[in-house]
């Protein structure tokens, strides 16, 4: 990677990681904002101007609804500020280019993630209605190994509130979605594990069964975890939706 | 059903490493010291190697399912670790000498299901079986089942509480299976090779141990071949086999058989086979691999056609 | 996608776009660790072994690696 892009990765890395940490704290206050201090107010887009801004739109296009997750898992309204900041993220960039086709239709869903959050808010997509992205290969295709990865690339979407086709693949394929967790766990690859587990905790407060216990797993990782906000997070709205099931996913 | 393509695999697989176990040993690696008295100082070293070997044979022969050339290597592999035991002589004095050790028993069991008898040896036993003392040493819950497993291929009296010791393993607790370590694995493979008589009762293993090992010897299987511990992997086919419907498919045995060597070496581990300026050194390190690849095969084949008679 | 990156008659403003949304998708999209850390052989860990005496048909705890 040339040095400047390495230095953009950098950066916005940074700004996600501080944004995941914001965001942290308003899961463990059960709902508070997730948008930094100094954004929040009346006038969102001009708090916090000028090249200080960009790197904060990143870390929010990064992050997408994960940064209304505080509100969602109480079933709470979404934040105003947070959900203005997110709206305006998705406007200033636009969908990223993934260099492979499955990247592209995980980066794909997660927009879509962030495009059903915010249509509940003063800030709908202009494209609100689009279909959702087609139905990602399921483990039958790909494997229980490849799959669950994939799944673990779309742990945005477990988030109450949010229902499709990944949903779907989720709730029937409960002991592949505990097998790549347990894959990842004995890799050591603490970054995927809690992913997977946060889509466990999700089948769990969704009523489905699940073959491998989620708590002792959650636990672990509190341990051997990355010890990045950003998996802190996973780990945090993973545990909410344990703490507080059951509540129902949306209807359709 | 298993695959053919599987059993083809398995079939090539296991017969190679039969071969290989063969040339070595009847070569002279393997060889008990003349002069070896039952104490064994260094138990592993011989003595151990040569019990296993002439356990994937007694199998071969117990389940029937190889070729012509195949069952008579394996005649031959178990009538040279009989004459190497002086015909049982040596499991004899050792077992004589050290009333509460296991290993005699273990590999007697193993000739005495095809046929190999030492009447002292079986008159010992009887004897011995009924001590508290022999039933009550303090030992790991996988080698309680050995020794309950030998007795009963023996035809020893009484029969243990199966349940019990199968509820005293790190399996039978259906521990979480993230926590499972190399050492564990090896646990793991002998409590469900204990309980299953090596494949010949998948009844015999508790249905909440059979599910659970449904649900992550796939998972298993894929670590230990992604780190290359084909030994491990190895084992946990033999699981695959011995639990009744196979769930881990074609990919385990193909790992295996593509890291086979031509003359029918399977490296214990890594990409390629380590190998010592002695020979025996380089048999020494990979036999336990052999072995594993025998019963491997025999197991996956035997259930595939229906499950091994079980010898009286 | 790739190409594009080394077009260079590409504007300033473009490639910097273009970098910004591979940066963006690498966040978005991060794949699992390259390297396995299973658990292997532990001489610590081997200590039930020797106690268990002799262990038929497992394994002896690997040989240090010589070199070749």
């Amino acid at each position: 990677m040339p040095f400047t892009e390495t230095a953009l990765r950098d950066e916005y890395a940074a700004a996600v990681e501080q944004f995941s940490g914001r965001t942290l704290d308003a899961v463990r206050d059960g709902g508070g904002a997730a948008v930094p201090v100094g954004t929040t107010g009346p006038d969102v887009a001009t708090d916090l101007d000028g090249p200080a801004r960009r790197p904060l739109l990143a870390a929010a296009r990064v992050l997408g609804a994960n940064l209304l997750a505080p509100q969602l898992l109480v079933g709470a309204p979404p934040d105003e500020a947070t959900a203005a900041l997110l709206a305006e993220a998705r406007r200033a960039l636009p969908v990223p280019t993934a260099g492979t086709e499955a990247g592209a239709l995980a980066i794909a869903w997660q927009d879509w993630a962030a495009r059903c959050v915010l249509a509940a808010t003063p800030h709908p997509d202009t494209g609100a209605a689009a279909p959702p992205p087609p139905a990602p290969p399921g483990p039958a295709d790909l494997g229980w190994q490849v799959w669950s990865v994939r799944m673990a690339q779309l742990s945005v979407l477990a988030l109450p509130g949010l229902d499709g086709a990944v949903h779907d693949a989720a709730r029937a394929h409960t002991l592949d979605l505990a097998r790549g967790t347990v894959r990842a766990m004995l890799r050591r690859d603490p970054t995927t594990a809690v992913r997977l587990a946060r889509w466990l905790a999700w089948a769990q407060a969704d009523g489905r069964p699940v073959r491998l216990e989620v708590e002792p797993v959650l636990d672990r990782i509190g341990f051997v975890g990355d010890g990045t906000a950003r998996s802190g997070l996973e780990l945090a709205v993973a545990r909410a939706l344990l703490t507080r099931a059951p509540w129902k996913g949306a209807q359709r | 059903m298993t695959d053919t393509q599987v059993l083809a695999t398995a079939q090539q697989l296991g017969s190679r490493a039969l071969a290989w176990l063969h040339t070595g040993q009847l070569g002279g690696f393997d060889r008990i010291e003349d002069n070896t008295i039952i104490d064994l100082a260094d138990p592993n070293d011989v003595y151990k190697p040569l019990c296993e070997a002439a356990l994937a044979a007694s199998l071969i022969l117990r389940d029937g399912v190889t070729g012509a050339h195949d069952a008579r290597l394996a005649r031959e592999l178990l009538e040279a670790s009989w004459a190497q035991l002086r015909c049982g002589d040596l499991l004899y004095e050792r077992q004589l000498r050290h009333v509460t050790v296991i290993d005699p028993l273990e590999t007697y069991a193993h000739f005495a299901r095809v046929g190999y008898r030492h009447p002292a040896m079986d008159e010992l036993l009887e004897s011995l079986g009924r001590l508290r003392s022999v039933h009550a040493v303090e030992i790991p819950g996988n080698r309680q089942l050995a020794l309950a497993n030998a007795r009963r291929i023996a035809g020893l009296s009484p029969a243990p509480d199966w349940p019990a010791l199968a509820q005293a393993t790190w399996l039978g607790a259906l521990s979480e299976p993230w926590t499972i370590a190399w050492v564990i694995g090896y646990h793991v493979t002998h409590t469900v090779f204990h309980l299953t008589d090596w494949g010949a009762r998948p009844e015999c293993l508790p249905e909440p141990m059979h599910a659970y090992l449904r649900d992550w010897l796939p998972v298993w299987l894929d670590v230990w071949l992604e780190t290359e511990q084909w030994d491990l992997a190895g084992e946990l086919l033999i699981v695959d086999s011995c639990i009744g419907e196979p769930v881990t498919g074609r990919v385990g045995w193909d790992a295996l058989a593509a890291v086979q060597q031509p003359d029918g070496l399977i490296p214990r581990d890594g990409a390629t086979p380590l190998s010592y300026d002695d020979p025996e050194d380089t048999f020494r390190e990979h036999e336990h691999t052999a072995v594993v690849g025998v019963v491997a095969a025999t197991v996956a084949l035997s259930r595939a056609l229906g499950g091994a008679p079980v010898a009286a | 996608m790739l190409t594009q990156f080394q077009t260079e008659t590409a504007s300033a403003s473009r490639s910097a776009t273009l970098a910004e949304a591979g940066t963006l998708a690498s966040l978005m999209v991060e794949d699992e660790a390259v390297v396995s850390d299973a658990p292997t052989y532990l001489p610590e860990a081997a200590g039930a072994v020797l106690l268990a005496g002799l262990l038929l048909a497992s394994p002896k705890p690997p040989k240090e690696k010589p070199a070749r």
